[in-house]
């Protein structure tokens, strides 16, 4: 009967004294559980295989002294920490909540890319609206481009200017359909440009650098838009098709 | 033998409905309870315990974890320290695999340079490329260049144009032969008369490598041929009246 009383006791409740140690008859001084799965350690020596929690309930994994409340020395070619809750991936970090509670996440990032509008003759006649480019989405963020333009026009007003309104829309296709985007413009400008009033091809080629933003998400597309308003038509692409330099260009911003 | 039997089976039940070790504590409140300062009652002084509830979540001051490592602690201790070489000031905590494994990595930064060109009278004769700035960055990342443009020109034809360009190299001396080209533009400007100032203000882009020079390069072209008249700047001291460069890392 007293040996039933004693199991029962040590089945319900395990009381053990301070300094218990697992494979190591000399838990480290102060600690209160020391595992040496090794059964190696001395002192301070061969500790990178120990578990140990100290006096304060400081974890220490391969230290003997840890300096926080999970203290991780590495060793080996293991990783220190691993955390697999299916949202784990290549430079993801972690992210809190309200509480502190930890997830994975994209490291935040930017991106920079260039599109030239090369290739063929573009012609802009007044009043219509033509795509310039759609550019395809990556990431989810906040774009801003920049529209580099380089062309000429084959009429002015009669002061001598001409000038068209950009668009930018955001769109799940690629494809010319401005009808369809008109109610989804993010962001438009006009650019007024004085050039010399001939209506021929001798005309001067113009410049300007034209910002618009948008926010945008992956596997979208941002499309810029022109409609030319006063003079033209505008034209790209007629005094060299594939010179990058004398022809519009797009600098695209994920910032 | 009947006995001996029915304490085993007692004994194996017990274990598997109630055992609980405490270690340091007559009370564990988890499967395993550690209270390394031996005081703690109910749910109070329990910052120094470290317990394994009966789901297998560990809790690191505090005895009811809802994470499965749920440290609970004050801005003076910290939660987490972790040594694998990779540690440094300002460090973030992330994945170096696909697998989640964890080191230490360096935040992405934003940064800004402002170039004034107040520097004394500079002419840029046409046909020829010249180094307007050279900028040593700080780190790896996308930059934009804004260029703010204001000068003159002692030309009457009518329309001038200079080629702009971007190149990333490995030191801050013009043209040279390790220059990669990032990004480059040609901008005209209607410009009817000698000497008068003209201002535009156009973008570059490019991704460059911490360490590394961006340098920025001009090259008047319109009117050719090359050599017979220069875009000029620094005529005054002005901030306003020369050209602006700056530089954004996003």
């Amino acid at each position: 009967m007293r040996i039933y009383t004693l199991i029962f006791f040590i089945s319900i409740m395990q009381f053990l004294p301070a300094q218990v140690g697992i494979n190591t008859q000399n838990a480290y001084t102060g600690s209160v559980l020391h595992i040496d799965p090794k059964g190696n350690t001395s002192g301070t020596t061969n500790s990178s295989d120990d578990v140990l929690i100290d006096a304060s309930g400081n974890i220490g994994i391969g230290t003997l002294l840890p300096k926080a409340k999970l203290d991780i020395v590495k060793a080996g070619t293991n990783s220190p920490l691993r955390i697999v809750d299916g949202g784990q991936g290549t430079n993801k970090v972690l992210k809190s909540d309200t509480q502190g509670n930890a997830s994975w996440m994209d490291m935040p990032s930017t991106s920079a890319a260039n599109y030239s509008i090369t290739g063929s003759v573009l012609t802009f006649n007044a009043g219509t609206v033509y795509l310039v480019k759609a550019i395809p989405i990556s990431a989810n963020g906040f774009y801003q481009i920049v529209i580099r333009w380089w062309g000429r026009t084959w009429g002015v007003n009669g002061t001598g200017v001409t000038a068209a309104v950009f668009y930018l829309a955001s769109s799940t296709g690629s494809g010319n359909a401005w009808t369809a985007d008109e109610p989804n413009v993010k962001d438009s400008a006009e650019s007024y440009v004085s050039t010399n009033a001939t209506t021929d091809k001798n005309s001067y080629p113009f410049c300007f650098a034209l910002p618009l933003s948008s926010q945008a998400a992956v596997e979208t597309y941002l499309k810029v838009y022109i409609k030319v308003g006063v003079g033209g038509p505008w034209k790209t692409g007629e005094i060299d098709a594939w010179n990058a330099n004398w022809n519009p260009s797009i600098s695209v911003y994920r910032i | 033998m009947k006995r001996y039997l029915f304490l085993m089976a007692f004994a194996c039940l017990s274990y598997q409905l109630l055992a609980q070790i405490g270690i340091n504590t007559e009370s564990p409140q988890q499967l395993l309870h550690v209270d390394a300062k031996g005081n703690t009652s109910a749910n109070s002084n329990v910052s120094d315990d470290v317990v394994i509830d009966k789901s297998g979540k560990v809790g690191v001051g505090v005895l009811s974890p809802t994470a499965k490592l749920h440290i609970e602690t004050t801005v003076s201790l910290p939660a987490i320290h972790l040594a694998d070489g990779s540690e440094g000031d300002g460090k973030i905590l992330g994945s170096k695999d696909a697998n989640g494994n964890m080191t230490w990595l360096t935040p992405p930064t934003s940064w800004t340079k402002v170039v004034n060109f107040t520097g004394g009278l500079r002419n840029y004769l046409n046909g020829y490329s010249a180094l307007l700035l050279s900028v040593q960055l700080p780190e790896s990342g996308n930059y934009i260049v804004m260029l703010r443009w204001w000068g003159t020109a002692n030309t009457s034809f009518g329309l001038i144009s200079a080629y702009l360009n971007i190149k990333e190299g490995v030191n801050n001396v013009a043209n040279d032969a390790a220059d990669v080209n990032k990004d480059n533009i040609e901008y005209y400007i209607k410009y009817p008369q000698s000497g008068a100032p003209f201002s535009f203000t156009s973008y570059l882009r490019g991704s460059f490598t911490a360490n590394k020079w961006l340098k920025l390069y001009i090259s008047p072209s319109t009117p050719m041929p090359a050599g017979q008249y220069s875009w000029t700047i620094g005529n005054t001291t002005s901030k306003e009246l020369n050209p602006t460069v700056i530089i954004l890392k996003i």
